[in-house]
Order: structure tokens, then C-alpha cells, then sequence
């Protein structure tokens, strides 16, 4: 084996390990289940669990101008907002688990994480790596297509790739 | 139905009906078909009887998917589960909630709606590859 051809393969990730695939999918199904679970709590019609976090973003702001929209526009609308949340995070849950249009629910996971990191970081007793790391766990789930490895997308995107339909190219490529 | 995806709707019925069977007891001491009850199965869905026996019934019809290879049962226990999941985000929090799901139930019914419906309606290799007359 040459330089060039050790330096390949000292760089080579394992993706074709069983060890690795499976790790990428529980990685996967890790994170549904925390947005399945942190679902449960967003509880219309009144949503005062959530409407208390969220007003974090303005009574201890992170980043005034996104304070100033919840407190105009989130929190007047809460109800709104609320459902919008659970509808999100519900989805999340689901799609993230089952490994279906997995990149697009990973970047929808990127942008919720944000949006809740604008909110309660600097609330009082929050681990603000927690935030951090789910941001970091779904950029690894986009980057990975975690969807691919025990998952629908793996499954079904044979199908959607040899299939000229506008949905199966939009899932193909979400997946 | 490939067998891939038949162990695909395999692991889904299975969900379902561990879940249905579960969610059913878990609720026993609640005092009608259609009421809560305090605790989470498993810290992470709430169902009355009544929500878990229609997981039951959609995972039993999933099940009969699997061994008789006819899409069209796992396809109305997908439409089952959907309707589940959308009764949910309307009723949650509201007086008329029969289901007694929260939006975690929510997220476990169109999981097994979502799951079901794209493994029986997903064009397969075969159907790709097949004349367009």
C-alpha cells in the first residue's frame, strides 16, 4: 500500500459497519424520541407551560430584535404559535423515528433547536449544552442521512429514485 | 409487497399492538372507556382504553397485512392511526378529548399512520420499472 492509498483509508469512514449504521440510526431514533416526549407538555387551549419558557426570550434575552417578536407578535398569538409547536415537534418525533424525509426533518429540527435555544438559554438553571448538542445531534442526522440506515428512507428511496414523479424527486431528495 | 416492506408494515403492527395491549391495562383503573388516567405508559404516550384499542385494531389490521400480503388492510390501519393523530390535535386539552392523547400520542399515531401509508403507497423497484401502458 502507497502513501496516498494509506492516507485514504486512514480517512475512510466505516458507514458500511454494522456498528456505524446502527449507531447512526439510534442516534436517529434518539432524537425522535426526545421531540415525542417534549411534545407532550404543549397543552392548548392555554399553552402556559410553553407560553412561560417561550417569554424567556424577552424577560432574559439571548438576542434582543427575536426577544422583541416574541414579546409582539408569539406571545399575543400564543394559541397560534402553540399549535404551530406541537404540530412541529409532534412531526419531528414521528419522521425522525421512523427515518422518512430524514435530511428535511433534520433541518427542521436544526431551525426548532434554534428557535428554542433564542428562547431559554439564558433562563435561570437551563444546561445551555443541552442546546448545543441538539443542535450538534441533527446536524449529524443531516449530514449522515440517517434515514438511510434502518429506516424508510433506505427502504423506499429505490423506488422514489427510479420513479419521475415530482413527490418521489422531492423525497428523494429530502431523504 | 416486498418482504423488506412487509417487515417494515411487520415492525410497525408489532409497535402497535405491544403498545395497544399496554396502553389498555395501563388505563384499567380509569374510570370510563373514554377517560384518562394519571400516569404515561412508559413516560412517553397517554391514552384512554378507547385509544388504546384502536391501536390495537390498527396493529392487528397492519398484522393481517403482513400475512396475507393485501396492501389495503395496512393502508386503512395507516388511515386509522392518521385519523387517531388529527381527532388528537383537535381535541387535546378540551373537554371532548375520548382519546385522552396528548401531542406525544399525537406523534406515536402519525408515526404509525405516516409509516404505513408510505410503505404501502411508495412505488417499489418493480412498479418503477414497469411499462407505463
Amino acid at each position: 500500500m502507497d502513501l496516498e492509498q494509506v492516507k485514504e483509508e486512514a480517512r475512510r469512514l466505516p458507514t458500511e459497519s454494522a456498528a456505524t449504521r446502527a449507531g447512526i440510526a439510534s442516534v436517529r431514533i434518539v432524537f425522535g424520541l426526545l421531540w415525542l416526549t417534549q411534545a407532550s407538555w404543549k397543552s392548548p387551549p392555554d399553552f402556559g407551560a410553553l407560553e412561560h419558557f417561550t417569554s424567556f426570550a424577552y424577560r432574559e434575552p439571548v438576542f434582543a430584535p427575536y426577544g422583541f417578536i416574541v414579546e409582539k407578535v408569539v406571545i399575543p398569538n400564543i394559541t397560534i404559535f402553540g399549535y404551530l409547536v406541537i404540530v412541529t415537534e409532534a412531526s419531528l418525533g414521528a419522521f425522525l423515528i421512523l427515518g422518512l424525509a430524514t435530511r428535511f426533518w433534520a433541518l427542521v429540527g436544526i431551525a426548532q433547536t434554534i428557535v428554542i435555544t433564542l428562547s431559554v438559554l439564558n433562563a435561570p438553571n437551563e444546561w445551555s449544552w443541552a442546546y448545543y448538542m441538539m443542535f450538534a445531534g441533527h446536524v449529524m442526522i443531516l449530514a449522515t442521512a440517517a434515514g438511510r440506515t434502518f429506516g424508510l428512507d433506505g427502504l423506499l428511496r429505490p423506488g422514489w429514485l427510479r420513479t419521475d414523479h415530482p413527490v418521489t424527486r422531492l423525497l428523494a431528495r429530502a431523504s | 409487497m416486498r418482504s423488506d416492506r412487509r417487515s417494515g408494515v411487520l415492525i410497525l403492527a408489532t409497535i402497535a399492538i405491544v403498545i395497544g395491549i399496554a396502553g389498555f391495562i395501563n388505563a384499567l383503573d380509569a374510570p370510563s372507556l373514554t377517560s384518562g388516567f394519571k400516569a404515561q405508559l412508559w413516560r412517553l404516550v397517554s391514552m384512554s382504553q378507547l385509544g388504546a384499542l384502536i391501536t390495537l385494531v390498527g396493529g392487528l389490521l397492519a398484522m393481517g397485512s403482513v400475512r396475507t400480503g393485501k396492501r389495503g388492510l395496512a393502508a386503512t390501519a395507516g388511515l386509522l392511526f392518521m385519523a387517531a393523530a388529527g381527532f388528537t390535535l383537535v381535541a387535546v386539552g378540551r373537554s371532548f378529548n375520548w382519546l385522552a392523547g396528548r401531542a406525544s400520542t399525537l406523534s406515536l399515531w402519525l408515526l404509525l399512520g405516516v409509516g404505513l401509508l408510505a410503505l404501502v403507497i411508495s412505488p417499489e423497484v418493480e412498479d418503477a420499472d414497469a411499462p407505463s401502458s
